[in-house]
């Protein structure tokens, strides 16, 4: 498995820091409150069944995706439990609309909400390390959290990503009872990548 | 493929205090234009609202109607938002065109302003909408 050493690991937790910070940024301008983050934990795991986010395996999340690519490439995620995604969206409208509307729209406003966060994370990220990333349409997945990161249909990549580097960030908007996380999902050699690029922008920034 | 066109029309003379205006929203997800149209209306009653979900149903658009403002997402299915930007840079050399994305990275930036666009960032606020269409108003 892989060992960081404390400077990078303190270093990849301020850079997913900064990304996520912007990314509440634009969740708070949106629903007009203050959203709370946790601190970025960073854990290596073979599957993630291994993490203690699978820790109720079978609640339904609801969960927006974006793969992104550049110098290193993975899974951007914003996760939070289905059976808040309505009031999520009706935060976001801000004004009030029939729940029948609200149902139709709510894969739409999700999707878009999904967007500006993971783009928001992964842009901050590109322009501290002056790397371009491209990111991918996002795309809407509804499903129990202990198969999360399962492909459609595709058992085969299972044994390509033996590590995945998981970044996890909890955010929580008080008022509405709202709470969420974004995850960051690398395999081995964007991990080292990563790393590399760190090690970089440390020597760059501190000489 | 046909393009969604909504079109507004003004009856009132109270809401000509500016004179009417014409907006192009392109956007794929119909949850953001939902929400700029409704910031526009809002504070420019009566200007003319179309949506375009993509690159090819924006150029099918422009080519019966000219617009004052188009505000263009960047990530779409298709042509992206800075191809489109360009191209329509080139058709309306006095509109107003900006880049409405959630991608704020630099290089999209540097790239938006070179073509001679404005870069906005998602996520569109009333106050962000509405204030830069008053700026863009005051200046004309």
């Amino acid at each position: 498995m892989i060992e960081l050493s404390e400077l990078e690991h303190d270093t990849i937790s301020e850079l997913i820091n900064i990304g996520v910070g912007r990314a509440a940024s634009s969740l708070s301008e949106m629903v007009d409150q203050p959203v709370e983050l946790t601190v970025p934990r960073i854990t290596f795991v073979e599957r993630f069944s291994d993490t203690d986010l699978a820790k109720a395996p079978t609640e339904i999340v609801s969960a927006v995706s974006q793969t992104f690519d550049g110098p290193f490439k993975g899974e951007a995620m914003l996760v939070f439990p289905e059976e808040r995604s309505l009031e999520l969206v009706r935060s976001l409208l801000k004004v009030d609309v029939p729940l029948e509307a609200l149902t139709d729209l709510e894969q739409e406003a999700l999707m878009e909400v999904g967007n500006i966060i993971l783009n928001a994370c992964l842009g901050s990220i590109s322009n501290v390390l002056g790397e371009p990333i491209n990111c991918s349409m996002p795309s809407f997945r509804k499903r129990e959290s202990r198969s999360l990161l399962d492909q459609d249909g595709d058992e085969h990549d299972a044994g390509k990503k033996p590590v995945l580097m998981i970044l996890h960030v909890q955010f929580m908007l008080r008022q509405n009872d709202i709470d969420g996380y974004v995850l960051f999902v690398m395999d081995m050699n964007s991990i080292q990548m990563l790393r590399e690029l760190v090690r970089r922008f440390l020597v760059k920034s501190f000489g | 493929m046909r393009a969604t066109a909504q079109h507004y029309h003004f009856g009132d003379p109270r809401h000509n205090m500016a004179a009417q205006k014409s907006v192009l929203l392109v956007d794929d997800s119909k949850f953001a234009r939902l929400l700029v149209k409704a910031f526009i209306s809002s504070n420019f009653a009566d200007w003319e609202i179309d949506e375009a979900e993509d690159a090819t149903n924006a150029l099918a658009m422009v080519e019966d109607k000219t617009y004052d403002y188009l505000l263009v997402d960047f990530n779409m299915p298709g042509m992206d938002g800075l191809e489109l930007g360009e191209k329509l840079r080139g058709l309306f050399p006095d509109a107003v065109i900006a880049l409405l994305t959630a991608n704020i990275q630099q290089e999209i930036q540097r790239k938006a302003e070179s073509i001679g666009i404005d870069f906005l960032a998602k996520p569109p606020t009333e106050e962000k909408i509405r204030d830069y269409i008053a700026s863009k108003e005051a200046s004309r």
